[in-house]
């Protein structure tokens, strides 16, 4: 399934609700987006295929189902076989956040993240990632 | 934070954004007033998972349950303005997941380190609880110094040239650092205004004008408390250039082609990034109250402290607490102060350890008696924290600063053959006693005499250092790198698995063999040979070490470029 060239539709999973509250606003109001939140990897495994993301914004450490976990998960469907995925995570470590990059992330976002330029964060990813393919 | 100025200088995203901002920085505000009410709460249930830690003797399932609340709380403060409070809980993330990581239970410097660090957190929290944030005051330019935020590792790189901006992003990531990319300097200027790096890298010519990024970071600096450090890059060599960086407060100036390693250790001086140890402080007392009470009193100045009430065990605590320094006091049932001072002094490696004195002997010429015998200062009881504190900490700086200059390799800072051998005695006997795992590894760079031959000594010397500096990076706090001879380097990983240790090294060397290392010949890279065994299937220490040699030489007969694991491992 070919990528989308523009970024318009992101699916967005976060267990805190804190963040997933910023994150809307920061995303929606800010960025222009439109967004998909889902609390949970299950849940958004649920209802990508309804909502069918340009890109795949996941919080690393979620209980149950971590991450990681749920990325490889939806790659495994033949629909979400490239879907672009960007990680976030408070991790600090290079070699941590090249491991996410090595799973076939576009990139990482670090938490804490700075609410009025997380658009931009976004967008600089996809345009790095644009640019690769 | 969020006080907006009119229209945005980043790059318009939408038609309604200019319009919404004042809803925004509201919406934004009235969030952080929400994640403010449920600050404490947080805090309160991290307490509460550690007063379970504490009581149930460090569960593995209780430390993850805390890891768990404190990385939440890192990855979410700072989105909603408590900066110092993410910084906190991302240092008692990063001790609570090396104690998780060690297959025992921790020791009880770890342990006390966690301690400290969690009472930190508390403080911290109160604190900024009691002053809440100042946002709604004037200026939206952040002035928090580069120390006290939690991006310690994030480089702006302001460069035009993408060729040069890529591969000099890719070397500076290979050190640890996460490097973000600006082609314009306007675009790092909207984004700096709010997050602050650890340092700026920045081109001094751009399209804008030939003096485009001396002068941007001399606005950007003067809109600021506290300057952030930055390094220039330029083909400019002249004077003028030269000049303008050092007025914009430039810490250093590069000529392109850059040199990687040099970039990378001002960057590290710069950037402070490596954070020393607390002092280890023994404390020889057979007063056991008195003994705990001054131990506390250090622990609130953040130093680590072991307690010894009967002075004839002191060897032990010695050895493998390592201290800093001990603290004795001078009048004890069974065996003295002084004595026991002596007693230390006849061995070789306590020769130059200070030990300070505390007594409520008045008598000046006892005083002077007992510096003699080999004590380094006289403290009297009862004493006041502030001046414990002083002295204590002055002298444990001083003495680990002169001991490094005995123990350590002067070009890498890593531990030198002697004392690795040391330490590998210690760790071994530990680890047999105990029952842990223990992995050592030795390390050779490949073709070595041909790097130093084709491209100079200098250049050979720049390749040591940064294999060590790659292994500082990625290594643990508990683990012992040292330089074992010319190109040889060996570690020791206590509390590790042999495929742990492995994993490690070939991490490490799969990211050396892409370093670009330069000299005035050209371009090269260079690549290592590692042998990894594990301590389980050997006697002791030399037997070790001799399986971990005989696994580098396989390494080495095998292609090179490789990691060996020596021995079968019986599970």
């Amino acid at each position: 399934m070919s990528q989308a060239a523009s970024l318009q539709k992101i699916l967005y999973v976060e267990d805190e609700e804190d963040i997933r509250t910023v994150t809307q606003m920061a995303l929606e109001a800010l960025g222009g987006f439109t967004l998909q939140v889902c609390v949970s990897g299950s849940q958004a495994l649920a209802c990508a295929a309804e909502f069918l993301p340009d890109l795949l914004l996941i919080d690393v450490m979620m209980p149950e189902m971590d991450g990681p976990t749920t990325f490889k998960a939806l790659r495994a469907t033949p629909q979400f076989s490239d879907l672009p995925t960007i990680f976030m995570t408070a991790k600090v470590q290079a070699h941590e956040i090249e491991g996410y990059k090595n799973l076939g992330a576009i990139g990482v976002i670090r938490k804490p993240f700075d609410p009025m330029t997380l658009a931009q964060q976004v967008r600089d990813l996809w345009s790095q990632h644009r640019g690769r393919t | 934070m969020v006080v907006l100025k009119g229209p945005q200088t980043a790059p318009p995203v939408s038609a309604h954004v200019d319009v919404n901002s004042e809803h925004i920085a509201a919406q934004l505000a009235g969030l952080r007033r929400m994640y403010t009410q449920k600050l404490q709460a947080k805090v309160t249930e991290i307490l509460g998972g550690w007063e379970k830690v504490h009581s149930n003797d460090w569960q593995g399932a209780d430390v993850h349950a805390v890891l768990f609340n404190v990385h939440k709380l890192t990855g979410s403060a700072g989105t909603f303005g408590f900066h110092d409070v993410s910084t906190a809980g991302r240092a008692l993330e990063e001790a609570l997941a090396s104690v998780v990581n060690t297959t025992d239970a921790p020791d009880a410097a770890a342990r006390q380190r966690v301690a400290l660090l969690v009472t930190r957190l508390s403080d911290v929290v109160t604190r900024s609880l009691a002053h809440p944030h100042p946002e709604e005051a004037a200026p939206s330019v952040a002035s928090v110094s580069p120390r006290h935020h939690e991006h310690s590792r994030l480089i702006f790189l302001v460069e035009d040239d993408s060729d040069v901006a890529r591969e000099l992003a890719l070397q500076t990531s290979y050190f640890g650092y996460e490097v973000r990319s600006f082609e314009r300097v306007d675009d790092m200027l909207a984004v700096a205004a709010n997050t602050n790096p650890a340092a700026i890298i920045m081109d001094v010519m751009f399209p804008e004008g030939k003096l485009a990024g001396t002068d941007a970071v001399e606005s950007l600096q003067s809109s600021r408390d506290t300057p952030l450090p930055v390094l220039f890059i330029s083909a400019r060599d002249d004077i003028q250039a030269r000049l303008q960086a050092v007025r914009a407060g430039g810490q250093g100036y590069f000529l392109k082609p850059v040199n990687f390693g040099l970039l990378i250790d001002r960057l590290d001086e710069i950037t402070k990034n490596f954070v020393p140890d607390p002092y280890r402080i023994l404390i020889v007392d057979d007063d056991q109250e008195l003994a705990h009470a001054h131990a506390l009193m250090l622990n609130q100045a953040s130093l680590v402290t072991e307690e010894v009430n009967d002075p004839l065990e002191v060897m032990h605590p010695l050895r493998e607490f390592r201290p800093d320094l001990i603290l004795m006091d001078l009048n004890m049932e069974g065996c003295g102060g002084m004595e026991l001072t002596q007693v230390i002094r006849q061995h070789e490696s306590h020769i130059a350890i200070p030990i300070i004195f505390l007594s409520t002997d008045t008598n000046l010429d006892n005083h002077f008696n007992a510096v003699d015998k080999g004590g380094d200062t006289f403290l009297s009881k009862p004493i006041r924290p502030e001046h414990l504190v002083s002295t204590v900490k002055t002298r444990a700086k001083r003495a680990r600063m002169l001991r490094s200059y005995m123990v350590r390799d002067s070009l890498t800072g890593l531990l030198n053959h002697r004392v690795l051998n040391e330490h590998l005695e210690i760790e071994v006997s530990r680890a047999r006693r105990i029952g842990s795992e223990l992995s050592y590894a030795m390390i050779d760079i490949d073709h070595f005499k041909a790097v130093n031959d084709n491209h100079g000594h200098a250049a050979g010397d720049r390749v040591i250092k940064s294999a060590s500096r790659l292994f500082q990076e990625r290594l643990r706090r508990t683990d012992i790198v040292g330089r074992y001879g010319g190109e040889e380097f060996a570690i020791i990983f206590p509390h590790t698995p042999v495929e742990q240790a492995f994993a490690v090294i070939e991490e490490v060397r799969e990211r050396f063999s892409r370093v670009k290392h330069q000299s005035d010949a050209s371009d090269f890279s260079v690549t290592f040979s590692a042998g990894v065994t594990n301590l389980a299937t050997h006697a002791d220490a030399k037997s070790l070490s001799l399986a971990a040699d005989r696994a580098l030489y396989a390494a080495k007969s095998q292609g090179r470029n490789k990691t060996i694991l020596g021995d079968t491992i019986a599970r």
